[in-house]
């Protein structure tokens, strides 16, 4: 399907949707059965550029009665966006839309087909993209030949518009690329910036990145000349680019909010022009379970930050900059609002190896492997809204790891990362009796689908509890509440109580989580007993440090295994916690199984680790190791060590430590001459990790000589921090007239969080309250 | 390679290099900071007639009075793309700048803008800037002696 069809069939939809849309809906009822409990705002649907649409199957039997209000057989179930509508109750699955198109320049209709009642078992298959709480948007088949509107712009996928008012935006696409080489990413994003407006404007753009991702590289472009930014102290930055953009200068400033989300400005874009802005970075891929996983993070969710806050990340509506009152504000789309912002990722994987497996089960991607040296990966062309984590998972032949070690000799010295793997006799090792605490956020932003999926979850370890198991259940949204007194046993009996309670689970309010940690934390321990505590949450919250400082005074013999549910978590405060809290962090998106996540996690996790590691390094000599205080390995969880080094030829490396009570070592073969011993990326994840590590001591423990060595680390090896800054100037001219106003560049709330019980709900009115901004 | 700035800040200004922006907009809002002045300086090779295959460069500078916020690359093909910076310590005021071709019949021979340097000066201060070949090359990799210049932007083109 190329894109003039769908710009025709969309275009045409534009026309035709509101005329039938209160006749569809009515009949729909007649027909159905099916209960439209309210009716939607208007939106309509502008026509597109992309050269398909998503097609997920045909149509689910339950709307087979929805045929008979006129809906062809050849209709094609077609992917849309998440449009949430507040008023429509959670429980049920709505169906907006119209049918699909054989031939270009059709036209076609637009309905609400109406809703369904999920169930508590309810199967999503054949569709099993949709989830609870998504809208889908069903094109309608041709009735006639028709001529697009050539006033209709063309470009962008489906966007919506209320009120025939466009929501134009400074952002209009981002490119990503990216190569794979052993378990290091190397990453271009491209920005591009263009003002839809009649002035001059600064765009404003907060968005994320990996927080392991090391930015080393930054380039501003106006039409042929690229201009190389320099990282340097923050605050001298931003002074300059404030004074360029006063000066009529186009600039372009980056900062780092957190470890994963960024503030990118673009000062004195003129009306119609372009500027791009390129970010480079290098970044670790994990290795869990058998499988390297690569994510690209597409937005910011909505983050609750508590009362009194005010250097939080915030969440605002559309237009209302300042009402969060944080420093760093995400204004988002309402729902049925779109931007043209899309997105496009390529990526190229050089495994060495063959790769036995390559999935996405977060975005539709096309796989090429013509290439026998080389993997080629790329975003469907209808899967560009930038509204969820892109994961990519593959699996190299084998077992094992195929590359453990990398260096890298610069000027700056010498560098290396190991993988660390446990042993395999690991995997054999005896359960130990564990003391459970699940840990459930029930905060607005986990409503709907992710509180749906936490639950399983919970139910899912409850029911696969050993008998010698004990238990806790603790909630926390606004505040925090335990299941009982203290943890039960594992019986028949307390565990079908147990599942009546989270059954009863609802998502709403804010996300007070430092209260679930403390309740969580705060008890005594009983002997004999691994006690695990599980979070599950989306860790959308604002107040990352003190989470962490939390953790640390108050973690004793406990581990932390977060359990992260969504398809754009907190994925940094999530590794974090399982990080200060000795154990580990899991992912599972809303369009995953839940079940099979969850059970390879706890089985992993019920497993002794290998503790007490020791590395005797054999003919390296190293300093300054990272992370300095080497974690436990769990079985399918290597930890990535790296260090500086000096020696030459092969050594053999061997790590000791304990298993189950027993003591327990291998040996690792390194070549320190290997022949690719310029891997750029590893002295800048060396760099990047030790930043890490001094901002995990400023969390224990304030102090300005860290902030000093974290900027010199970060001018030192050209890498952004908190602390730092990339700027770039373009003195060569200045623009005409006055600098223009600044526009925020408002995102989609995530693919399964609700607008309406976050931004624009509980959390985001409480907000409100908290900020000054305006 | 020193420049004088004092007497380039003159040249800019007398030449119109660094003029106010017109047009619409609130003038005082767009005039320029006592304190701050961004200029565009060229920095040029001159190879004679071997070709140029990689240059580096340090940069010397007063850091308390001048930044450099930005690196563009020049006028000859090999060299369009932005050069690559490496800062030679945390307190400034030494910068190494450096470019190569890969592609023999693309090294540009004779005299060529191979990069620009957005700067910001502070406080009103003359900067003084200095360029200084580290090394160069031919294709191959053989080392060869470059003149180098550092001008202001539109000068020399």
């Amino acid at each position: 399907m190329n894109r003039n069809t769908v710009a025709g069939l969309v275009a045409l939809l534009l026309c035709c949707g509101a005329m039938l849309f209160s006749a569809s809906c009515s009949s729909l009822r007649r027909d159905t059965g099916l209960a439209v409990r309210d009716r939607p705002d208007p939106v309509s649907i502008i026509p597109s550029s992309e050269p398909g649409v998503e097609e997920l199957g045909r149509r689910p039997a339950a709307l087979e009665p929805v045929r008979e209000d006129g809906i062809p057989e050849d209709g094609r179930l077609i992917r849309g966006h998440n449009a949430t509508q507040p008023m429509i109750p959670e429980d049920r699955v709505r169906l907006r839309a119209s049918w699909s198109w054989p031939a270009k320049r059709s036209a076609g209709r637009l309905a609400i087909l109406g809703s369904l009642p999920p169930g508590p078992e309810y199967k999503k298959e054949p569709w099993e993209q949709i989830g609870m709480d998504e809208d889908v948007w069903i094109i309608a088949k041709a009735e006639g030949p028709t001529e697009r509107d050539p006033k209709r712009p063309t470009q962008g996928e489906l966007r919506a518009k209320r009120e025939d008012k466009e929501i134009p935006l400074p952002l209009k696409h981002t490119a990503v690329s990216a190569r794979i080489s052993a378990f290091i990413a190397s990453v271009d994003v491209v920005q591009q910036y263009e003002n839809p407006y009649e002035t001059k404007i600064e765009a404003v753009y907060v968005f994320p990145l990996p927080a392991s991702a090391a930015v080393t590289d930054f380039v501003m472009t106006i039409g042929e000349r690229r201009i190389r930014g320099l990282v340097r102290e923050r605050k001298e930055a931003e002074e300059l680019y404030a004074e360029a953009k006063r000066q009529g200068y186009r600039a372009a400033l980056l900062t780092q909010e957190r470890p994963n989300v960024f503030t990118q400005k673009v000062a004195n874009i003129e009306p119609g022009k372009r500027i791009d802005v390129q970010i480079s970075y290098f970044c670790p891929l994990p290795y869990r379970d058998g499988e390297y996983e690569f994510v690209f993070p597409m937005v910011v969710g909505p983050r609750f930050n508590p009362p009194g806050s005010k250097d939080g990340v915030g969440a605002a509506p559309r237009g209302a900059r300042g009402a969060s009152g944080q420093s760093t504000e995400v204004e988002y789309l309402k729902p049925g609002e779109r931007s043209g912002h899309d997105i496009s990722l390529a990526l190229e994987i050089y495994a060495g190896v063959e790769l036995e497996k390559i999935y996405s089960r977060t975005h539709r991607v096309r796989i090429d492997r013509s290439d026998p040296s080389c993997v080629r990966v790329a975003l469907d062309g209808m899967d560009r809204i930038p509204n969820r984590d892109f994961v990519l998972r593959y699996k190299v032949a084998g077992d094992r790891l195929k590359t453990a070690f990398l260096t890298n000799r610069s000027d700056k010295g010498n560098t290396f990362a190991l993988v660390l793997q446990p042993p395999a006799k690991l995997s054999d090792t005896a359960r130990m009796p564990r003391e459970m605490v699940f840990v459930l956020d029930c905060s607005g932003s986990m409503r709907g689908a992710p509180i749906a999926m936490a639950k399983r979850a919970v139910k899912r370890c409850l029911r696969n509890l050993d008998a010698d198991d004990t238990f806790q259940i603790i909630r926390f949204s606004q505040r925090a509440s335990a299941w009982g007194a203290r943890p039960v046993p594992a019986t028949r009996e307390n565990v079908a109580k147990a599942l009546r309670y989270v059954d009863e689970l609802r998502g709403s309010g804010g996300t007070m989580m430092i209260d679930g940690i403390k309740a969580a934390l705060e008890f005594p321990h009983e002997q004999g007993r691994l006690r695990v505590v599980s979070f599950m949450t989306d860790g959308l919250i604002g107040n990352e440090a003190q989470i962490l400082a939390a953790v640390e005074q108050r973690l004793g013999a406990s581990r932390i295994f977060s359990f992260g549910i969504g398809n754009s978590v907190n994925r940094y405060l999530l590794e974090q916690m399982a990080s200060f809290g000795k154990g580990a962090a899991a992912f599972v998106g809303l369009d995953e199984s839940a079940a099979e996540k969850v059970d390879l996690f706890y089985d992993r996790l019920a497993r002794p680790a290998l503790t007490d590691i020791e590395i005797d390094w054999g003919g390296m000599k190293v300093s300054e190791l990272y992370p300095r205080v080497i974690p436990d390995v769990f079985v399918g969880r290597p930890v990535l060590i790296t260090g500086r080094f000096e020696g030459s030829g092969s050594t053999t490396v061997t790590v000791k430590g304990r298993a189950g009570g027993e003591p327990a070592s291998y040996g690792l073969a390194v070549d320190l001459d290997e022949d690719q011993a310029e891997h750029a990326g590893i002295t800048s994840l060396w760099a990047r990790w030790k930043i890490k590590e001094l901002s995990n001591a400023e969390i224990r423990t304030p102090d300005t000589e860290l902030k000093d060595e974290i900027l010199r680390t970060s001018i030192e090896y050209n890498l952004l921090c908190r602390y730092s800054a990339f700027l770039a100037v373009d003195s060569l001219e200045r623009t005409q007239g006055d600098h223009g106003v600044s526009v925020n560049v408002p995102v989609p709330v995530p693919d399964g969080v609700r607008y309406d019980t976050t931004v624009g709900g509980e959390v985001g009115s409480r907000k409100s309250e908290v900020g000054s901004g305006k | 390679m020193r420049l004088l700035w004092l007497l380039v800040l003159a040249m800019l200004l007398a030449a119109g290099c660094v003029t106010p922006a017109s047009g619409a907009g609130n003038g005082s809002g767009n005039a320029p900071a006592a304190g701050v002045l961004f200029l565009p300086v060229d920095l040029w090779l001159d190879s004679g007639a071997v070709p140029l295959a990689a240059y580096q460069v340090e940069l010397t500078y007063d850091a308390n009075s001048v930044k450099i916020v930005g690196l563009e690359g020049g006028t000859a093909t090999a060299y369009s793309d932005a050069p690559y910076y490496d800062r030679a310590g945390f307190e400034g005021g030494r910068i190494i700048v450096a470019a190569f071709t890969t592609e023999e019949e693309g090294a540009p021979r004779g005299k060529v803008r191979v990069a620009r340097l957005h700067l910001a000066v502070a406080g009103g201060v003359a900067p003084d800037l200095t360029a200084k070949l580290m090394s160069a090359a031919r294709p191959g990799g053989t080392r060869i002696e470059v003149d180098v210049q550092l001008k202001p932007s539109g000068q020399g083109e």
